[in-house]
C-alpha cells in the first residue's frame, strides 16, 4: 500500500515510469476482472485501458489514507455502470432483485444431492463456470469476480459499492449458489 | 447440532468463521453424510473457480497506455507551482502581521521602511559590482603594458643575434627543458619506490 501511494506521488510530480509500475502491477486483475463482465477479449483491452487513463486524470484526486486498488477498481465499476447505461443494458445496481427478501438468499440447509461439481474434472468444471457466469446477473457476477477471482476482502468490496458489509455479503453468497445451481443445469 | 446451512459452509472455507466454529462444523460434516458432502461440494466449487486462468494481457498493453497519455502533465506541475507561490504568498504576509502585532508598528509605515533598506541594499550591490569590474579593468590593462615591454626587449635583444644563433637558442633551450623534466620524473620514480619499500 506504502509502495501504491509512493508511485503515485511520483506520478503527480510527472513521473512516467511510475504510473507504467502502477499499470504493470494492476493490469493482470483490471483486465481479469473486466474481461469477465464483458465476455469478449478485445473490448476488455480496450476497457482498461481507458481505466488506467481515467485512473490517471483523476490521480489527484486519490487520497492516500484509502488503498489504491480499492480506488481502482472503483472507477473501473464505474465505467462499466456508464458503459450499460449507455447500452441500456441491465446495470451493475444492487438493488432488492425481484423475487429476493431484503437479506438475500432464504436461510438454506445442505443436501446431499449428487452434485455436478464433484462429478467433473476441474478442467471441466472451469469451462462450465466460465459459461454459467455469462448467465449471472451483471451485478451478482461481479461481487462473484471480485470475491473468488480478483480475491478482494469483503471490506474492500463494501467500500467500493458504498454497501454494508452484511449486504455485501449476502450478495456474494447469493451469486454462489446462483452460479452453482447454473452449474447442475444440463450444458 | 443441527445440519449446517450453505453460507455457514462458505464461511467456513473461506476462513471467516472462529477456530472453534470451525472445529464444530468439520465434526458435524465428518458425521453427516448430507452436510459432507455439501461441504466437499462447495469446497470443489470455489476451488475450480478461484484457478480460472487469467485472461492473457498482451505485450504492449502498458505502453499502449502510456502512448495515450496527455503530451506532458501542466495541470500536475501548475498546480504545484500555484501552490508553491500561495504558500510564498501566506508565508510572507504571515510573517508581516506577526512582525506589525509584536512591534506594534503601522504595517504602511514598516512596508515602506522595508522597500528603502531593500533598495538601499541594492543600490550598495551595484555600486560594489561596479568598483569591482573596474579593478578587474585596471588588472588587463597592466597586465597587457608589461607584456608589451617584455616583447619590446626580447625583440631589442635578439635584434643583435641572426637567425642561425637563435634556432641554436631555442634547441638548446628545449634539450635542458626536456632534460631537467626527465631527470625530475626520474627523482619521483625513485622516491615512490623508496616509499613502497
Amino acid at each position: 500500500m506504502d509502495d501504491d501511494n509512493k508511485l503515485v506521488k511520483r506520478t503527480l510530480r510527472g513521473d512516467r515510469e511510475a504510473f507504467e509500475m502502477i499499470i504493470r502491477r494492476y493490469q493482470q486483475p483490471i483486465v481479469n476482472y473486466i474481461g469477465r463482465m464483458v465476455r469478449e477479449r478485445e473490448m476488455a483491452l480496450d476497457f482498461s485501458q481507458e481505466i488506467f487513463l481515467k485512473a490517471y486524470a483523476s490521480l489527484d484526486s486519490f487520497r492516500p489514507q484509502y488503498k489504491f486498488s480499492t480506488w481502482l477498481f472503483k472507477i473501473a465499476s464505474n465505467f462499466l455502470i456508464d458503459y450499460w447505461r449507455k447500452k441500456k443494458l441491465p446495470t451493475l445496481s444492487l438493488d432488492r432483485t425481484p423475487g429476493e427478501d431484503e437479506d438475500g438468499l432464504p436461510i438454506q440447509v445442505a443436501d446431499d444431492t449428487v452434485s455436478v461439481v464433484r462429478s467433473y474434472e476441474l478442467q471441466e468444471i472451469r469451462g462450465r463456470i466460465e459459461t454459467a457466469l455469462d448467465r449471472l446477473p451483471p451485478a451478482l457476477r461481479e461481487l462473484f469476480v471480485w470475491r473468488h477471482i480478483n480475491g478482494l476482502s469483503y471490506e474492500e468490496m463494501a467500500e467500493i459499492k458504498n454497501l454494508p458489509l452484511g449486504t455485501v455479503k449476502n450478495r456474494v453468497f447469493q451469486a454462489k449458489e446462483t452460479l452453482r445451481r447454473l452449474l447442475e443445469e444440463p450444458a | 447440532m443441527s445440519c449446517l446451512k450453505n453460507e455457514e459452509i462458505y464461511a467456513f472455507i473461506e476462513g471467516e468463521l472462529s477456530e472453534r466454529d470451525g472445529r464444530r462444523l468439520e465434526a458435524h460434516a465428518a458425521g453427516c453424510a448430507g452436510c459432507g458432502a455439501a461441504l466437499e461440494d462447495r469446497r470443489a466449487f470455489l476451488a475450480a473457480a478461484e484457478s480460472l486462468p487469467s485472461l492473457n494481457v498482451p505485450e504492449g498493453f502498458a505502453a499502449g497506455i502510456l502512448r495515450n497519455l496527455p503530451p506532458e502533465s501542466p495541470p500536475f506541475r501548475i498546480r504545484l507551482w500555484l501552490a508553491s507561490m500561495a504558500a510564498g504568498i501566506v508565508a510572507f504576509s504571515g510573517t508581516l502581521a506577526a512582525i506589525a502585532l509584536l512591534s506594534g508598528q503601522n504595517l504602511g509605515a514598516y512596508l515602506a521602511h522595508l522597500s528603502q533598506a531593500g533598495l538601499g541594499y541594492f543600490q550598495d550591490a551595484a555600486t560594489t559590482a561596479v568598483k569591482l569590474m573596474k579593478y578587474i579593468f585596471l588588472f588587463f590593462k597592466v597586465t597587457r603594458e608589461f607584456a608589451a615591454a617584455l616583447f619590446n626587449v626580447f625583440k631589442q635583444v635578439t635584434a643583435f643575434i641572426g637567425p642561425e644563433a637563435q634556432a641554436s637558442f631555442l634547441i638548446a633551450a628545449l634539450f635542458l627543458l626536456a632534460a631537467g623534466v626527465t631527470l625530475r620524473r626520474r627523482r619521483f620514480a625513485s622516491l615512490e619506490n623508496r616509499h613502497a619499500k
